[in-house]
């Protein structure tokens, strides 16, 4: 086909080249006519399917030096614009000029250089004369057709000899005639009556309206030209058609402006600017569509569109930003939002997104980057909880990969906290509980708000480990700096392997209950060992685990043995074997006690009749806390035990020492009060108290001496003792006189009166002060170890290296002691100077060098 | 009133029946501890005692005992370790 057709373009373009004026329309553009007629578009830039200019085309794609090239001659030079005698880039004026390119014009046709010479071929000849009055006669009508048809009438004529007519034309080889009177007639209109009554109307419109008035127009004849002919040239003719309403009515000089801003204050309004104009999506996306069929959206629409969106998002942020961050940042990111999905709804371009996309994140968050990370301003939104705020800031900041500007304030955020709950001795009971709710609090905002960012999930680790690891010379830590995370947290533990959870906070109690008890235990163990996790010295937290481990054994205290054994295991897995071989060996001493207990009873079958259990724990000193030796009057039967147990013992583990800890027994007395027989369970200087009124007379008393001469306990021991069995809830003694406490001078008698709704009942121990003393001496026990650790890494690091400076040996003893905590430098060097003292390190005259005393 | 016993729990702690201070003169660790490959202190981890009066954990002296280099000596002493017998 092209072969062919092209051998007839050249001919009939030699025909008419004669009536051509040339210095309007070149001669290169005789064959570019034909060459329209009688071949398609490349599909490239017409979608055969629609007929349109595919809208996808990038706006440098269309000038692609073919189109507005080949189109020239059918548009004509529009005669307000194309200036005559300028050449080439006359006849697309001001439309295509910037698309236009001279050089690729010139590799399709070169008309001035003669390059390209005309070949006639398989020229017909016919009657000259009756072909032109024929052609006459053809055009006659077919003007009439048209001119009814601008007119929005019906033509006179059938279309179907309008059709036979113009085929008979181009039969007889006018067919370049015919267009460029086409052509002619339909500019005459464009340019004449077209215009001229739009821009009319313009003068007193408003821009909207314009806008609306082109649009109507631009519709109508289009669907005119495609009606007028809808041939398979029909995308020639569109385009025809397209280029004349774009160089007369889009480039009007009064029409142009006001068309784009007409188009802007649709946009304007459905920002919620300040024109007056309403918003109506159907003519914006009319307009959007106008412009691309026009081909003028990036080289028009956009540049405008964008440099009047800079204007605005600069004021805009300009006012936001005088407000709160948390204001800002949800304005902006619903404005984001809107922009957004306007591009979509309305079919703005990709290059429009991405322009517009660049200037959000440039406007609203590089250049505010200032405000947007503010400690003090992101602080308070961490503080007010605002998880919205903080996650709109992050989508924010994540615009431009900034962030990590989170983490400081971040950081701070949770060690401020953190150390408020850390410190606060009102509320020191339930610290771990708080520590728990402000851990979910801060994974919370975490995960929702910062999408479980890397970074500042570290910060989150970091600022943990730091507070937690504070300490300060309190009452309470017996005036060392121990952090008092370690005892808390042991002693939560112990809460909940006695079986004392609470419910977690936020969570119903009917979904709990369908867990076992069990689960719901593990799980609490698990949240717990988070936090212990951040517990950089496990000294303080070991020695308290241990004896609460040692209380719940020894006392048959704990809820459950599976859970004892889960935690050591995890303990474990989090310390590694040597943390926990003294805990495994507590467990062992338990166990071997049964056995123990097995072989002793069935040694004594003879002498066990008719007596009363007797049951013994051995432990290993070296696993167990060490528990000081109490003096205490043991009552004979108790005693003759005892040495039947010893001499069981020894005879069957040689080489080995026994040392009763009496103030861990614990027994169970029957008690014949007058209201009743009860049990009462006791520790054994209770026991061993009440048992001595088993030979006072009824309605006698024994005064404090008497009892502390029989006793052989201390006074704060027996005042302890005697205040829980006289003064407590239940007063198995009367106390003469009365009072809540006790003094030497008391007498004490046993209680007639006394009765109680249940048989079994445990007399508990004063133990407040007790648990505030032991706290306190753990706490002196963990510093003196650490100070004594310390001082023996110094010797075994000095030993081996002689000399070293003190930066290096502080660094040293850092790395050697960092599994029983961190060290501060203070404080090893507090335990240098005394090692200088005591004379096994010396410093060098003059340097900060010291050497080894050998 | 008149008050008897049904129960008694008794607790005692043992340790090895040496001086507390004393370590073992081969790895170093309070007697009342395990020597090193042993987990829980007791008559399995038993402690052997010379005429030398030297004592040891029975695992480290048996380990260091094993070795050609020790020739039979007490580590602590040099004379030769012989145990000493219970009275
Ligand atoms: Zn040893
Ligand atoms: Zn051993
Ligand atoms: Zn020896």
């Amino acid at each position: 086909m092209p072969q062919n057709s092209r051998g007839d373009t050249e001919q009939s373009g030699k025909q008419s080249s004669g009536k051509r004026k040339l210095e309007e329309e070149p001669s290169r553009s005789q064959q570019t006519i034909s060459e329209l007629l009688s071949q398609r578009y490349s599909p490239d830039t017409l979608d055969p399917q629609t007929n349109k200019r595919s809208r996808l085309s990038s706006p440098s794609r269309f000038p692609s030096t073919k189109i507005p090239h080949k189109m020239h001659p059918i548009s004509g030079s529009p005669p307000r614009n194309g200036a005559p005698g300028r050449g080439f880039s006359g006849p697309n004026g001001p439309i295509r000029s910037q698309g236009l390119n001279a050089n690729a014009r010139q590799n399709n046709f070169s008309p001035h250089t003669g390059a390209k010479r005309l070949v006639v071929k398989n020229l017909r000849t016919g009657p000259r004369l009756n072909q032109e009055s024929y052609f006459d006669k053809v055009w006659s009508q077919l003007d009439a057709a048209l001119t009814a048809i601008f007119e929005g009438r019906k033509p006179d004529s059938s279309l179907e000899e309008l059709y036979k007519g113009g085929e008979n034309v181009c039969r007889q080889e006018r067919a370049a005639l015919l267009a460029k009177k086409l052509q002619d007639r339909c500019r005459e209109f464009v340019s004449g009556n077209m215009c001229t009554s739009l821009a009319t109307r313009a003068g007193g419109s408003t821009d909207v309206r314009t806008l609306r008035a082109v649009i109507d127009e631009w519709s109508a004849w289009h669907s005119r030209l495609s009606f007028l002919l809808h041939s398979k040239e029909q995308p020639v003719i569109r385009e025809m058609g397209l280029i004349q309403f774009r160089s007369y009515i889009f480039s009007d000089a009064s029409l142009k402006p006001k068309i784009l801003k007409g188009a802007y204050d649709l946009i304007e309004a459905d920002r919620g600017g300040s024109t007056k104009a309403l918003t109506d999506s159907k003519l914006l996306s009319d307009a959007m569509d106008l412009f691309h069929d026009l081909d003028v959206y990036g080289s028009d629409f956009e540049p405008l569109f964008m440099a009047k969106t800079e204007e605005f998002v600069k004021e805009w942020a300009q006012q936001q930003a005088a407000g709160s961050l948390a204001a800002y940042v949800e304005h902006a990111h619903q404005l984001i939002e809107r922009e957004v999905e306007r591009c979509g709804l309305f079919s703005f371009n990709r290059s429009t997104k991405l322009k517009l996309s660049e200037l959000l994140d440039e406007t609203l968050v590089t250049q505010r980057t200032d405000m947007l990370t503010s400690e003090n301003e992101v602080l308070g939104l961490m503080r007010a909880g605002n998880k919205t705020a903080l996650k709109q800031l992050y989508g924010l900041l994540d615009r431009r990969d900034l962030t990590l500007e989170l983490k400081p304030a971040f950081k701070k955020y949770v060690i401020e906290e953190g150390e408020a709950i850390v410190f606060d001795q009102e509320r020191e009971t339930d610290m771990v509980v708080h520590l728990l709710q402000f851990k979910q609090k801060v994974d919370d905002i975490w995960t929702s708000a910062f999408e479980s960012n890397e970074e500042l999930g570290d910060a989150v680790r970091e600022a943990f480990g730091a507070f937690m690891n504070r300490g300060k010379k309190m009452d309470s830590t017996g005036g060392t700096d121990n952090p008092k995370s370690g005892e808390m947290i042991a002693k939560y533990v112990d809460r909940l392997l006695k079986g004392g959870y609470k419910l977690p906070p936020g969570r119903n109690p009917e979904e709990v209950s369908l867990m076992s008890d069990d689960a719901e235990l593990d799980r609490q163990l698990d949240q717990v060992l988070d936090l212990f996790r951040f517990v950089h010295g496990k000294a303080v937290f070991e020695a308290f685990y241990k004896n609460d481990l040692a209380r719940r054994l020894l006392m048959k205290r704990s809820a459950s043995n599976d859970a004892e054994k889960s935690m050591l295991a995890r303990l474990k897995n989090e310390c590694g074997s040597s943390f926990t071989h003294n805990l495994e060996s507590m467990f062992n001493d338990m166990d071997i006690a049964n056995d123990e207990m097995a072989a002793f009873k069935r040694s004594q079958q003879e002498e066990r009749k008719g007596r009363f259990e007797f049951e013994v724990n051995v432990l290993s000193a070296a696993s167990w806390p060490t528990y000081p030796d109490v003096p205490v009057r043991i009552p004979p039967k108790i005693a003759r035990s005892i040495n039947r147990f010893e001499t069981f013992y020894h005879n069957k583990h040689t080489g080995r020492k026994l040392t009763w800890k009496h103030q861990l027994a614990h027994c169970q007395l029957t008690a014949n009060f007058p209201q009743g027989k009860k049990n009462l369970v006791v520790s054994s200087f209770q026991a061993i108290v009440l048992l001595l009124f088993n030979d006072v007379p009824d309605g006698e008393s024994m005064q404090y001496p008497q009892i502390q001469e029989a006793t052989g306990l201390s006074d704060p021991e027996l005042k302890r003792t005697l205040q829980s069995l006289a003064c407590a809830k239940y007063r198995v003694l009367s106390k003469n006189p009365k009072g809540k406490e006790v003094n030497s001078s008391d007498q004490f008698s046993y209680n007639a009166n006394f009765s109680d709704k249940q048989l079994r009942i445990k007399i508990n121990q004063i133990q407040l002060k007790e648990t505030k003393e032991e706290t306190k001496t753990t706490h002196e026990r963990v510093a003196a170890d650490r100070h004594f650790e310390t001082q023996a890494a110094i010797v075994r690091i000095m030993k081996s290296r002689k000399t070293l400076s003190h930066v290096d040996l502080i660094q040293e003893v850092i790395s050697a002691t960092k599994n029983r905590g961190v060290l501060q430098p203070p404080e090893i060097k507090g335990e240098i100077e005394k090692l200088i003292e005591k004379e096994y390190i010396e410093r060098k005259e003059g340097t900060n060098h010291y050497s080894y005393v050998s | 009133m008149k008050v008897t016993i049904k129960e008694w729990n008794a607790v005692a702690t043992w340790h090895w029946d040496i001086p507390e201070d004393e370590v073992c003169g081969i790895c170093r660790v309070q007697f009342d501890g395990t020597c090193p490959t042993c987990k829980f202190p007791g008559d399995d981890c038993a402690l052997v005692q010379g005429r030398c009066n030297h004592a040891f954990h029975m695992h480290c002296l048996m380990t260091w005992i094993d070795l050609e280099t020790s020739k039979g000596l007490c580590p602590m002493c040099r004379q030769k370790f012989e145990w000493k017998d219970k009275e």
